[in-house]
């Protein structure tokens, strides 16, 4: 081998030795499960064939699509729209928060950051329950005693769906809001202060500067941030399921197509059944994200990606 | 002239005295608003009387004790927890960041085949429901020998957080501009020497971020160490605290609120701690375009 | 280079690790390992108990949070599997069906368990075979608090329940309480009408005409019990802080209702007059189950019977039942003056008499959801009760259906 082939070779070589063990480590443990659930779901894994289970071909999927009724239907409407409100109202706040979190004229500006990252600091489940006994409950909790100091009556917030739906997505935001913060703050961080001195000097207004400068350059830094949280916030299921389901129903009916999954099957203990399941929720949510991403691009003009 | 000069000196200092206070109030505000639970927590972990819920609750216990959170240290393995947690978070931090920052840097710097296709699946991969991935990931560790093991867990949540780290840390070092680089490389520096001595320190706010998002997950992470590791001995503090509350009949929950507040601790200290290294190296002046 | 070697070599090893099959049928070793999710004193009683009988055996008692769950992935692994478990009785239908439960009349001499309570026996047993040793049950009690409600108003009858709940009712004072939406404390009244949750033969019987009289007749209680979500901790405190006269609960709000000077009455499950039965709660039944694994080595077999037999005890059955609140399996330790004396204990044994095996069929996991959904929907969002039973009947069937 020549030198130079052998220098060649070694260049083209170097980006996969470089990303090698983290992508062996995403291999292993994110994309082995899929392959896995995906195995599973060609199988009759079920308690009655727990150990000794075989092949059935495409079964557990006509299963689960003939089984897809208007159910499901409304539970993939209401996902969306948690989604799409949680998002919104997310990357809102959180953009506003980090901007004055940065503002020279904010004095303590670590201090506070550091106790709006309280939230995040504790387990999730831990905080769902305190919202859920400690605020939400209809007899003792907080906000039905403010209210009755001020003299007013309300009915139960988590029985009823719609109100449940605020609820969840109030411990959402409370839930998610430190980890956005921190994200758009970090990358704010990382602007360029020469260019609003240049923008400065020309004379641009507030509004101006965060639209035509900000937003387009902290947009490629979050924007992986922002699509992963998405995922996170279609697939929740701690939140809506510990607030209205878990230990006892509260009688809101607000089931996203996790909670729908879950129901449906994952409490029949057949793993083929709900492997197949899976399988075809993360297909939808594939699409669906293939979908937006082309409204985005095509909306978006100067969008680099 | 001179006097309009000075009168708008005047009036803008005026206006950014407001703005201060606005900003301060407006802050005061919003950290209240968002800690109310956190106070609830807090109160119910000192008040004396051995219920959650109450209809005569107030912020300041009537009867205050110490007493939940005496009995966390001496009832309870606390300690021990609290050092497998740490364990656990230091070296899942350190893993993650060595496999993450020279993928990132490849992914942000290098092009070579399949790069784009491969961060377009690394995202998707994100939207697949992992309610049962447990399954696969314990055949997995069953078969690499380390079940209840924590390099076995360290594996996991590494490989868990891999995906993100990478992305947001190559979302960063796209925007350190490359000039530098370039002008090290001519200088004859390697590979290691740049991602080292320019891309780590100009990107520190971004592996900041990072490495608080990973130490965050590790430390609150509960299923994988529950059913991966047997024994009190092994818990962290996050299963402690699980078992802690475990069923809602025998749970106390006093102590339960003590323990989430004594867990969640240390994690804002490091906070505090960390927060001045991550202001960039990029804003702090030194690289201009 | 030397870097891609280490890298090669590394996905090597690791693709290895993962192509070689499981760890082989290695056989069980080292001291016997039970797992649970009980408080200390429970397990210290049990401890002491085996290390008293048996210097020689060594053994390691440890806790497990989602044990089930745990027990799903590792249970025919012997490496990772326990070698016994302490759990309730519901799962032992789940366990068989995947099949890695030992039946103990291969492990030790069933007669020893002849004077155990036949409720915590036929609980325990699965297909006709006792899949493990019972050690203590528990039930739902009717506790009244004696300040409220006089010993002559406490109430025989449902109707008298009913009667007193009307007169005692105001914007913050109820008569009675219960978690009226939760399927395990409503059952009561479903199998007291004679109605049925899930037949023996696993196919459900929510649209049974008993069931839906059930629910109907269950339905004019709601009226008079607290608005909104009836969950454990609200409803327990509503009782704890005196705003609730009366409530089914179980021996675990007797800790909690004492250290808030609660002057605490049992008194029997009324009788429903239509069917002149009490209202029937599910009896839970904590034993001591053995994993096949844990049984291939007959000298290990040998070891677990001596340990099984060790725990057949009347006192250490009165042990548990004391520091658990609940009551012994064993009848012999009803004649030890502790269990004599103790209220509680006798509480639940006389309410154990009137309840109902809780299902052990796998088939129950699907049942407890449908019927938290079917009772939420009747009590909470004014469902019609029958075609609601009847939604909720198919649901269950395609559920069921869908395990196989």
């Amino acid at each position: 081998m020549s030198e130079l082939a052998r220098r060649k070779l070694k260049k083209n070589a170097r980006p996969y030795l470089y990303s090698g063990l983290s992508l062996l480590l995403i291999f292993l443990i994110v994309v082995f499960p899929i392959i896995y659930t995906l195995y599973i779901s060609f199988t009759n894994m079920n308690l009655y064939h727990w150990y000794d289970f075989t092949f059935i071909g495409f079964q557990n999927y006509l299963t689960a699509l003939f089984s897809f009724d208007s159910g499901f239907l409304t539970s993939l409407g209401i996902t969306i729209l948690w989604t799409l409100v949680n998002m919104v109202i997310q990357l809102v706040i959180a953009y506003c928060i980090a901007l004055l979190l940065n503002s020279k004229f904010l004095k303590f500006g670590k201090f506070y950051k550091t106790l709006l990252m309280i939230p995040w600091a504790i387990p999730g489940y831990v905080s769902i329950l305190l919202w859920k006994t400690g605020m939400f409950n209809y007899q003792f909790g907080l906000i039905t005693k403010w209210f009755n100091d001020l003299g007013i009556v309300i009915d139960d917030l988590l029985s009823n769906s719609v109100s449940a739906f605020i609820c969840c997505t109030v411990v959402n935001l409370w839930l998610a809001l430190p980890y956005m913060i921190m994200i758009i703050d970090g990358a704010l961080q990382a602007i360029d202060r020469s260019f609003y001195e240049s923008a400065e000097i020309e004379g641009c207004g507030r509004l101006r500067k965060n639209i035509s400068i900000t937003i387009p350059l902290i947009k490629p830094i979050i924007g992986p941030a922002v699509l992963i949280t998405t995922f996170t916030t279609f697939k929740q299921f701690d939140i809506i399921y510990l607030l209205t389901k878990q230990p006892v129903n509260t009688g809101a009916n607000i089931s996203t197509i996790i909670t729908y999954a879950y129901e449906n099957a994952f409490i029949t203990s057949n793993y083929g059944y709900s492997s197949a399941v899976s399988i075809i929720i993360f297909i939808l949510l594939v699409i669906f994200s293939a979908l937006t991403n082309q409204n985005v691009k095509r909306k978006n003009s100067y969008g680099e990606e | 002239m001179e006097k309009n000069k000075k009168r708008t000196l005047k009036h803008k200092k005026r206006v950014g005295f407001a703005k201060k206070i606005c900003l301060q109030v407006f802050f005061i505000a919003l950290c209240i608003v968002t800690l109310i639970p956190i106070f609830y927590a807090l109160s119910v972990s000192f008040n004396a009387n051995n219920s959650l819920i109450s209809s005569n609750f107030s912020f300041f216990p009537e009867e205050f004790t110490f007493d939940n959170y005496v009995r966390l240290f001496t009832e309870n393995d606390m300690l021990l927890w609290f050092g497998n947690s740490l364990l656990l978070a230091v070296s899942t931090v350190v893993l993650a960041l060595s496999v993450s920052i020279p993928a990132a840097y490849a992914f942000s710097r290098m092009r070579f085949k399949g790069r784009k296709t491969l961060l377009k699946i690394l995202i998707i991969l994100n939207a697949f429901p992992t309610t049962l991935s447990l399954f696969a990931i314990w055949a997995l560790m069953r078969n690499m020998g380390l079940v209840n093991s924590k390099i076995g867990l360290i594996l996991i949540y590494t490989g868990t957080m891999a995906i993100f780290g990478l992305w947001n840390l190559k979302g960063y070092f796209d925007t350190v501009p490359y000039e530098i680089e370039e002008a090290a490389m001519i200088d004859g520096a390697s590979n290691r020497k740049i991602i080292t001595s320019i891309v780590m320190p100009l990107a520190k706010p971004a592996i900041m971020v990072t490495a608080v998002m990973v130490l965050i997950y590790v430390w609150n992470e509960y299923i994988y160490s529950v059913t991966f590791m047997t024994g009190s001995d092994n818990y962290t503090l996050a299963a402690g605290l699980y078992g802690l509350q475990a069923n809602e009949t025998s749970g106390s929950w006093p102590l339960f609120a003590a323990a989430s507040l004594i867990t969640s601790l240390p994690i804002l200290i490091i906070f505090l701690l960390v927060q001045k290294h991550m202001v960039s190296g990029l804003s702090a002046g030194g690289v201009k375009k | 280079m030397k870097n891609s070697i280490k890298v090669i070599s590394l996905v090597g090893a690791c693709l290895v690790s993962l192509l070689g099959t499981s760890c082989g049928n290695r056989k069980k070793d080292g001291p016997l390992v039970i797992w649970h999710d009980k408080e200390e004193g429970v397990i210290d009683v049990l401890s002491d108990a085996i290390s008293s009988k048996l210097p020689d055996v060594e053994f390691e008692f440890i806790r497990k949070e989602n044990l089930t769950e745990t027990l799903k992935l590792v249970g025919n692994d012997p490496s990772s599997a326990p070698d016994m478990y302490i759990f309730a009785h519901d799962k032992i239908g789940l366990f068989d069906t995947i099949g890695i439960l030992e039946p103990m009349e291969n492990i030790i001499d069933l007669s020893l368990l002849d004077n155990y309570n036949d409720l915590t026996i036929s609980s325990l047993s699965y297909n006709d075979r006792l899949l493990g040793v019972p050690l203590y049950y528990e039930t739902l009690l009717f506790m009244y608090n004696k300040e409220k409600m006089k010993e002559d108003e406490v109430p025989e009858t449902t109707e008298e329940l009913y009667t007193y709940m009307q007169e005692n009712y105001s914007g913050r004072r109820y008569g009675f309480v219960e978690q009226h939406s939760t399927a395990y404390y409503s059952a009561g009244w479903i199998n007291g009408f004679g109605g049925v949750i899930l037949h023996d033969n696993g196919t459900p019987g929510l649209n049974d005409p008993k069931t839906i009289e059930a629910l109907k007749y269950h339905k004019k209680f709601i009226e008079y019990m607290p608005k909104g979500t009836q969950d454990y901790a609200t409803v327990n405190t509503l009782f704890t802080e005196k705003s609730a006269d009366s409530i089914f609960a179980g021996p675990w709000l007797v800790t909690s209702a004492k250290e808030n000077n609660i002057d605490l009455g049992f008194a029997e499950m009324p009788l429903i007059p239509e069917t002149n039965k009490r209202v029937s709660p599910f009896c839970g039944v904590q034993g001591i189950q053995v994993l096949k694994v844990a049984v291939e080595d007959p000298s290990r077999k040998e070891l677990i019977s001596d340990f099984l037999e060790a725990l057949i005890d009347p006192q250490v059955g009165a042990d548990l039942a004391l520091l658990s609140g609940c009551a012994p399996a064993n009848n012999e330790s009803y004649e030890l003056d502790e269990i004599k004396n103790n209220e509680l204990v006798n509480a639940i044994k006389m309410s154990a008499e009137s309840a109902t095996v809780m299902p052990s069929m796998p088939e129950m996991d699907v049942m407890w959801t449908v019927l938290g959904n079917l009772l939420t929907e009747i009590n909470m969002n004014d469902a019609d009760v029958e075609s609601a039973c009847n939604e909720a009947q198919k649901e269950a069937e395609t559920l069921i259906a869908n395990m196989r």
